[in-house]
């Protein structure tokens, strides 16, 4: 079973991905942050990860970057879900392989379909 | 004693004029007198010559012409007469009283035989001028005749005196009458010179009155013509300058408006003149870069400024004049200050007789960092408020798509989608409402409806409605108001979101069983409203900040509960709307508190005035 793990602040939105990808199959971890995300990643080894942008301590953005530190050799893709989809706010995320971005409000049925189809076309997984 | 001096010059001078016609006089009759003596002599001696010596030996029949030759010659002058033979024995000789006959030289060769010779004789030194002549016998030399005068004297003799007197007398009688009408004749001039020194004491330019005749009135005329002339440029001179200081005055008056102008512009001001130096700099500039105004205008660029965005700029318009008829945009941070954004204009700055000539540079240093700050500021509100508006919308948009869904079909979450819909609209809401309040406060649109309120029953009922939502939440509450209060003019709505807002904070970030307390006092200007709890508080750091909109807490404590970051920015809002302050305790250790102090209407108007 593939895994997903999902970062956010926002316990509601944390139930209902979890409800929605463990639906569709998935086994589903989640943090609270990117600090929680960080000490669990090596353990869980997502086959993908979800994250929200604007969170206590440490925020989606820092946490794609300390992944790209920490995990050079990162296969998992990684979704952020963003409020302001300007370039300007995303920028960033072209520094990064594999990643993309969705804008809130996210459809889960979508995002469950973005993560479907990526995952069929790269079956990797993480290497520390 | 100018005169005086004159006087004795003259007296002097007649003196020697006196003494230089004597000498003069003396001169000539002593010469006179040699020559007589000499050409009497020569004469005498050349006739006595033709006799034959036997007639003049002793014996002969011109034995006598010794006495014929001493009448001959003036007694005074006459020394002695000798014959002598051609040995030199004197063979006749008649000699004058009290001399002697001095040895005869006897000349040898011919060439000498008629000659002169002189002597001095006896201790006084009496000079003898002596003539001979030789005597033949049949052509024979046999002696000479000696011929000798006492050499005449040079000076004043007796005889002189008369003349000497008679020349001295109309002198010596003449010297006061000239000195006399020279007197007449310079006292005009004294008169004028007085007068002149008297103008020149009083630095005035009249005329000179002394009446005069002749070269000297002329001389007078034409020097009070020249006084009239010079009084007259003079008088224009002053004119000129008079004018000079009023034109200076009027130039420094508009130079000082000018620069009062430069130094009252909200940016700082530098102008160069046309070869690119620095003129005039305002206080602004000084302050900008840290130096005095004389510092920058007297100092080269390197001594008062580091950064090299404006060094260049500034030897831009040193080195390259065309430069000067060009708008130029240069923007820059000084290293000095922080976070400082300056944005350069310059302009070139043109004659008004002459537009096409540049003759300096105007350079604006405009300090865009409050507009800086103030785009920030609007790009992170915008960031915020599309965080804080999405963030619901996006619970909002996947709960009711998952209720759609064969996933949500659950009873149970229906119930729990239902809960989370209610709690974001809620928090909609409250964003929305709170964010209307503040723009409406912000752009002045919202106008307090202020009336007579007794603020006790206003906080009551916000205290109630905050203990109500904290039920099961284990809180002390503790309200202390006194029972009878006077009446405030406020906008009881805007109050009661104020406190509210303060006393939800109270709540979310306390401790829990922690204390929620709100304490009201009166005093004779004021209602001081304190709400304290014993939560996590607000560092001294953050307290600066959080009345920011969307400011919130790095602390994870804070972050760990869900908010807006608006409703101390509103609450600080409706106080300043009410003319009243909202502060933080910081003495305050057990948590927070906040301090709202709101003015009686008699105080605020007092203050107002």
């Amino acid at each position: 079973m593939q895994k997903v793990f999902i970062v956010d602040d926002h316990g509601p939105v944390l139930r209902v991905l979890r409800l929605g990808l463990e639906q569709a199959g998935y086994e589903v971890s989640s943090a609270n942050n990117g600090s929680e995300c960080l000490v669990q990643l090596c353990d869980q080894q997502p086959d993908f990860l979800v994250t929200d942008i604007d969170m206590p301590r440490m925020g989606g953005k820092e946490l794609c970057f300390a992944i790209e530190k920490q995990f050079p050799e990162r296969s998992f893709p990684i979704i952020v879900l963003t409020s302001r989809s300007e370039l300007e706010h995303r920028s960033w995320t072209r520094e990064i392989d594999n990643l993309g971005f969705m804008e809130k409000p996210v459809s889960v049925k979508r995002l469950i379909a973005t993560i479907g189809a990526t995952l069929s076309n790269d079956s990797r997984k993480c290497g520390t | 004693m100018k005169s005086d001096r004159i006087g004795l010059v003259i007296v002097f001078a007649s003196l020697a004029a006196i003494a230089a016609i004597a000498y003069m006089v003396f001169q000539y009759q002593y010469e006179h007198r040699l020559q007589d003596i000499r050409s009497n002599g020569v004469s005498l001696v050349r006739s006595v010559s033709g006799v034959p010596y036997s007639q003049l030996a002793p014996g002969g029949a011109q034995q006598g012409i010794g006495q014929v030759l001493k009448h001959s010659t003036r007694n005074n002058d006459f020394a002695f007469v000798s014959i002598i033979n051609k040995d030199g024995q004197p063979i006749n000789e008649i000699v004058s009283d009290g001399l002697l006959v001095p040895s005869p030289a006897v000349p040898t060769q011919p060439s000498a035989w008629l000659g002169e010779a002189q002597y001095e004789l006896g201790p006084g030194n009496l000079r003898i001028i002596e003539f001979r002549a030789p005597l033949f016998e049949n052509g024979e030399l046999q002696g000479f005749v000696r011929l000798g005068y006492k050499h005449p004297d040079f000076g004043l003799s007796t005889g002189q005196l008369p003349f000497i007197a008679a020349v001295a007398l109309p002198v010596f009688l003449l010297v006061p009458l000239f000195y006399l009408l020279l007197r007449l004749e310079v006292r005009p001039v004294r008169e004028a010179n007085q007068q002149i020194n008297q103008l020149m004491e009083n630095e005035s330019f009249r005329r000179v009155e002394v009446s005069a005749s002749g070269e000297l009135g002329d001389f007078i005329q034409r020097f009070n013509h020249f006084m009239e002339l010079a009084g007259s440029r003079i008088q224009g001179l002053e004119q000129d300058q008079q004018q000079l200081i009023t034109s200076t005055k009027l130039l420094s008056y508009r130079k000082t408006r000018v620069e009062t102008v430069l130094e009252t512009l909200p940016e700082a001001v530098l102008i160069l003149d046309e070869a690119g130096s620095p003129t005039f700099a305002n206080q602004k500039l000084a302050a900008m870069f840290g130096v005095t105004t004389e510092v920058i205008v007297s100092q080269p660029p390197q001594q008062w400024c580091e950064n090299p965005d404006i060094l260049q700029l500034l030897a831009k318009y040193q080195t390259e004049r065309k430069n000067h008829n060009f708008t130029d945009t240069i923007r820059f941070n000084l290293e000095t200050i922080a976070n400082q954004a300056i944005v350069t204009k310059t302009y070139p700055l043109f004659a008004p007789n002459s537009p096409a000539a540049a003759i300096g540079t105007l350079i604006i240093f405009r300090d865009e960092s409050q507009e800086a700050l103030a785009r920030q500021a609007r790009t992170d509100f915008v960031a915020h408020l599309s965080h804080e508006l999405k963030s619901p919308l996006n619970v909002l948009a996947m709960y009711s798509e998952t209720m759609l869904s064969a996933a949500g079909n659950s009873e149970e979450f229906r119930i729990e989608a239902a809960n989370v819909i209610s709690d974001e609209v809620s928090r909609l809401s409250t964003l929305i409402n709170g964010l209307l309040n503040l723009t409406q406060i912000e752009n002045g649109s919202l106008t307090p409806d202020k009336n007579l309120v007794k603020l006790r029953d206003v906080a009551s009922a916000a205290f109630e409605e905050a203990r109500h939502s904290a039920i099961g939440k284990h809180f002390n509450f503790h309200f202390d108001a006194p029972k009878e209060m006077n009446p405030v003019l406020v906008d009881k709505d805007l109050i009661r979101i104020a406190i509210t807002n303060l006393l939800s904070n109270a709540v979310k970030y306390n401790k829990a069983g922690g204390e929620v307390r709100l304490t009201i006092e009166e005093t004779d200007d004021a209602i001081q409203l304190r709400v304290a709890d014993s939560g996590i508080g607000i560092s001294e750091k953050e307290a600066a900040r959080v009345f920011d909109k969307f400011y919130r807490s790095v602390d994870d404590r804070v972050q760990a509960i869900s908010g807006h970051g608006l409703g101390l920015a509103l609450t600080k809002q409706i106080i300043e709307l009410h003319h009243g302050s909202l502060s933080i305790n910081h003495d305050y250790e057990n948590g927070a508190e906040f301090i709202i102090n709101l003015w009686k209407e008699t105080t605020a108007v007092k203050q107002a005035i």
